[in-house]
């Protein structure tokens, strides 16, 4: 799940909030609260570059290992990943020989946003809108967080109806302090619905980010052969003369992605377009970038 | 429409592939499983309609492809259920059949002859094409009409068996056109099989014209097709045998039979051309039998004068000449009959004494020892008209013959018999062969009016000797002359023969059939000229205008076939052909009749060895302006139909089919999208 290979490529790019986060420590993001309260999290190993202000002397002494003092107030970044869990995220390529599907890919981008976010010492949650269920895990920033939030990313299976809307209204009101939302899916549904949850967002103060993944097929419609399509959401299928029916197809599809760049941009919703085929590392960089303010393709 | 080829038709059931291989098509779809249905039931639920109606167009097309190729292999053509079906079906078919000799060839490797092949064939064509009535016109007796009761017979009523008379396809022509008027108006189309033998054909006559015009109005609207069916190919190195010429001698005891034979060589690419050949010929005489061989140079060889001993008892008999055989069968042997001395008989009127006694003298005079002449005075009357039965020649010094008396002196002209026409004491106004007497004019004695100036030498009745001496014609003493005017217009050709100073003429030809007629402006008698007392000149108009009219007439025992209601007398009898005798056929069968007395041997004319072959465009150009098809058939092809093939449509119909399939195929959506992009 986790591809280090990613994050090595994407260097020592930051993960930087564009607005004011409401975090307790002072740090990389600005916060709106000062001087609030510390609570202790976890111990952790000394990493070179640590504040030594923050080794915990008694425990040098105690055990001569260097451990360094964590404390929930720390997190000034909360970022929570929504990703889709639906069966139209399943698709992985024309003749499903590629080499991950959509799924995998919000996967695999989640899981790297979420070890930029633990690295620099944010803390990152999950949210999975799968086939009859929510998954929700709340934002941590420890290290072995990541492993809760691989386990669970590998144990959902995507199928079913999409449920992303309503993930995307729960994590409104369920996240309290102002946050950081990634959400990966390949949008396919009403933008109508995708507009009402993405204003909920913004409400609530979170700054948003959406990564449309798709496959080129899907945004090409690349067939030659008559193609029964069967729907993995549940609907009826469809036998079709792709040869008849393309003009109309990718006419719709460039309505539907002009519906969705008008409300991203009414919402403030940074929506990135990632192809399956595509390096996962120029996907991050590229968005890393924008943040910093040094640019970046949308 | 029928096909040609109905086997093909087993391969009907490929129809059935597209239609399999559309069901297959449908059960192998790919199946995707596919997340943007959005899109896609969008674009699906617009282009549903279009897509099934295209399905089924295709698989219409391809269906009607496959039925279209099945078809056009089968050859199909036009007639049958589906010209019924369309009200087109053909009303009759006349068959006109060449059933001359030189159709009984054999062409192409195979034992069947160009008749019976066309015929054969003609059957077939006529099985399919189902018209509701056939009509037989055999060209060797074109009166007769035969109406077969179905099509199956047309083959066992013995018309694939060439006879040995020339065919009169103008005749045959004339009695369609009979037909289809009585027949009134309908789909009718001539179906014609000939070699196109030019005798045949005789595409010269005028009423071709008058009858292409009159097959135009008789067919009316639906208009008359003719079929035509040509053999262009000849047989090379045909050999072919003809008597020439039969004399009984006989010597006291002893009796000879001198034979002129002539064989002859066909003129045919391919053949070995003028190469020296022998070939064998067989004589039969008697039951005999002697064989002589004969040199061939160039394209002929000639045995003149041959001899051979026959009984002195018989003084008529009958034999033939035989050939290897080869190709025509028609032409390796020849009939001849002999018998006593023939006589050639001149006919004669004369209204003064003296000039009959001159010109029967003139007649009567021996020219060879083998040759009896005989004067029969005539008394012709307007109500039994004039036999001139017998006849070679017709001397008639009387006002010019008129109504029944003159269509027999035409007759017999036409036949080949010649008229020699002396002028009466007083002139009428009347006319024949468009010639007619002026009045007497009275010339002085040795005066340059008295002589005749010019005349032919070259040829004709004053021609000079064979050793080139000319006739005394210039010595001839006119004392008066009756001119001579030409009545009406050409086409009737008028040749002078001899005439006077000043350009008159004193001796005019005018060519009527195969005969003629001569008007001769003076009298053998003093009053007149000295022709009577000269003698030589007169003498020799006189036997050279019945060796003329003799070899026109031919001789009685030595006639060619052809369709003559004489032999079917009961006095005549076959006693020797090459088939047996059947009285419909005889005359028109080469072999020996006789009525007790005589014996007559029938042969091909000689045309038939002789005749060149028309080309197509001839034959058409006879017949235009009628809608004429030619079909140019070599017997060695089984090839070529007598039908409208109609395959071509049908290819045609394929190739349309295909071109809608790939229209049908070609990706409109995505050029349509690709544009919009």
């Amino acid at each position: 799940m986790l591809d280090p290979g990613a994050l090595e490529r994407v260097g020592r790019l930051p993960l930087v909030a564009r607005r004011a986060k409401i975090g307790s420590v002072s740090g990389r993001h600005r916060s709106p609260h000062r001087g609030s309260s510390v609570e202790f999290a976890e111990y952790r190993d000394y990493a070179p570059g640590d504040d030594l202000r923050r080794l915990d002397w008694r425990v040098y002494g105690r055990s001569d290992r260097h451990f360094v003092k964590e404390f929930e107030a720390d997190t000034n970044l909360r970022l929570v990943l929504v990703v889709d869990g639906s069966g139209s995220m399943r698709y992985s390529g024309q003749h499903g020989a590629g080499p991950l599907s959509k799924y995998e890919l919000a996967c695999r981008l989640a899981a790297a946003l979420a070890q930029l976010a633990i690295r620099q010492g944010d803390a990152a949650g999950l949210t999975i809108a799968a086939e009859g269920e929510t998954v929700r895990i709340p934002a941590r920033r420890r290290p072995s967080h990541l492993r809760v939030l691989a386990g669970e990313m590998a144990r959902v299976a995507p199928g079913g109806p999409t449920g992303l809307v309503e993930a995307l209204h729960d994590v409104a009101e369920r996240t309290e302090r102002r946050a950081m939302i990634c959400v990966l899916s390949d949008l396919f549904m009403e933008p109508e619905g995708l507009r009402d949850a993405f204003q909920h967002l913004r409400y609530r103060g979170h700054e948003t980010s959406a990564f449309q993944i798709v496959d080129r097929d899907e945004s090409e419609f690349r067939f030659e052969k008559a193609t029964r399509f069967v729907d993995p959401e549940g609907g009826a299928p469809v036998l079709a003369d792709p040869s008849m029916v393309a003009a109309r197809y990718l006419a719709a599809w460039r309505r539907h992605q002009g519906a969705l760049e008008s409300l991203a941009l009414a919402a403030d919703v940074d929506l990135r377009e990632v192809f399956l085929d595509e390096d996962l590392s120029g996907s991050i960089a590229s968005f890393l970038l924008a943040r910093t303010g040094k640019g970046g393709r949308r | 429409m029928n096909l040609l080829q109905p086997l093909a038709l087993w391969a009907l059931p490929l129809v059935g592939l597209p239609i399999a291989v559309h069901l297959l098509h449908r059960r192998r779809h790919r199946v995707v499983e596919w997340g943007a249905m959005m899109f896609l039931l969008d674009g699906n639920r617009a282009s549903r309609g279009r897509q099934r109606l295209r399905e089924l167009l295709l698989l219409a097309v391809r269906t009607l492809v496959v039925l279209g190729l099945v078809l056009t292999l089968g050859r199909p053509i036009a007639g049958g259920w589906a010209a019924r079906v369309a009200g087109e079906r053909m009303d009759q078919v006349v068959l006109i059949l060449d059933r001359s000799s030189s159709m009984g060839e054999e062409v192409g490797g195979r034992t069947e002859t160009k008749l019976a092949f066309g015929l054969r064939r003609a059957s077939e064509a006529l099985e399919v094409a189902l018209p509701r009535e056939v009509v037989v016109i055999d060209a060797t007796r074109p009166t007769e009409v035969l109406r077969p009761e179905s099509v199956a017979v047309l083959l066992d009523l013995g018309f694939d068996e060439a006879t040995a008379a020339g065919s009169d396809l103008l005749g045959a022509f004339e009695a369609a056109a009979r037909l289809i008027e009585e027949g009134g108006a309908g789909r009718t189309e001539i179906w014609v099989l000939s070699d196109a033998q030019r005798d045949d054909w005789d595409p010269d006559d005028g009423r071709w014209e008058s009858l292409a015009q009159q097959l135009t109005r008789a067919g009316g609207g639906a208009g008359v097709r003719v079929r035509l069916t040509t053999f262009p190919e000849v047989a090379a190195d045909n050999l072919a045998v003809r008597v020439e010429g039969v004399r009984r001698e006989s010597e006291g005891e002893a009796a000879t039979l001198t034979l002129d034979l002539i064989v002859t060589r066909a003129e045919a690419s391919g053949g070995s051309g003028d190469t020296a050949l022998r070939v064998p010929v067989a004589i039969e005489v008697g039951g005999a039998r002697t064989t002589v061989e004969v040199e061939i140079n160039g394209r002929e060889g000639r045995l003149a004068g041959h001899r051979i001993a026959v009984d002195p008892q018989y003084e008529s008999g009958f034999g033939a000449v035989e050939l290897p055989a080869d190709r025509r069968a028609g032409d390796d042997r020849f009939w001849f009959s002999f018998g006593r001395t023939p006589t050639v008989e001149t006919a004669l009127f004369a209204q003064s004494s003296a000039v009959g006694e001159v010109v029967s003298i003139a007649a009567k005079s021996p020219s060879g020892p083998d040759v009896n002449h005989g004067v029969r005075e005539l008394t012709p009357s307007s109500e039994s008209g004039l036999d001139l039965t017998g006849a070679t020649l017709l001397a008639w010094q009387a006002p010019l013959p008129t109504g029944e008396v003159a269509a027999e002196v035409e007759r017999f002209c036409a036949a080949g018999g010649v008229v020699l026409f002396l002028p009466p004491d007083a002139p009428r106004d009347r006319s024949f062969a468009g010639l007619a007497w002026g009045q007497w004019t009275a010339t002085e004695e040795g005066a340059a009016g008295g002589t005749v100036k010019t005349w032919r030498a070259d040829a004709d009745l004053l021609a000079s000797g064979a050793d080139g001496t000319p006739l005394p014609v210039g010595e001839i003493a006119l004392r008066r002359v009756c001119s001579i005017r030409s009545v009406g217009e050409a086409p009737i050709a008028r040749i002078p023969i001899a005439g006077l100073e000043g350009g008159q003429p004193l001796m005019v030809k005018s060519a009527v059939g195969r005969g003629a007629a001569y008007f001769l402006g003076t009298l053998p008698e003093a009053r007149s000229s000295d022709l009577a007392s000269q003698g030589i000149v007169f003498m020799a108009l006189v036997h050279r205008a019945l060796d003329q009219a003799a070899a026109a007439l031919g001789s009685e025992e030595q006639q060619a076939a052809g369709a003559n209601e004489r032999w079917l007398e009961d006095r005549w009898s076959m006693v020797a052909s090459d088939r047996a005798d059947s009285l419909p056929e005889r005359g028109r069968r080469a072999g020996v009749l006789t009525d007790g007395e005589v014996f007559v041997a029938l042969n091909r004319p000689l045309a038939e060895d002789t005749s060149p072959v028309l080309p197509v465009e001839a034959l058409a150009e006879s017949l235009a302006p009628l809608d004429v098809v030619v079909t140019t058939t070599r017997v060695a092809a089984e090839g070529g139909s007598l039908l409208d093939e109609v395959w071509r449509i049908f290819l045609f119909l394929v190739l349309g089919g295909l071109i809608a399939e790939l229209l049908l195929c070609t990706p409109e959506g995505h050029a349509a999208g690709r544009k919009e992009e």
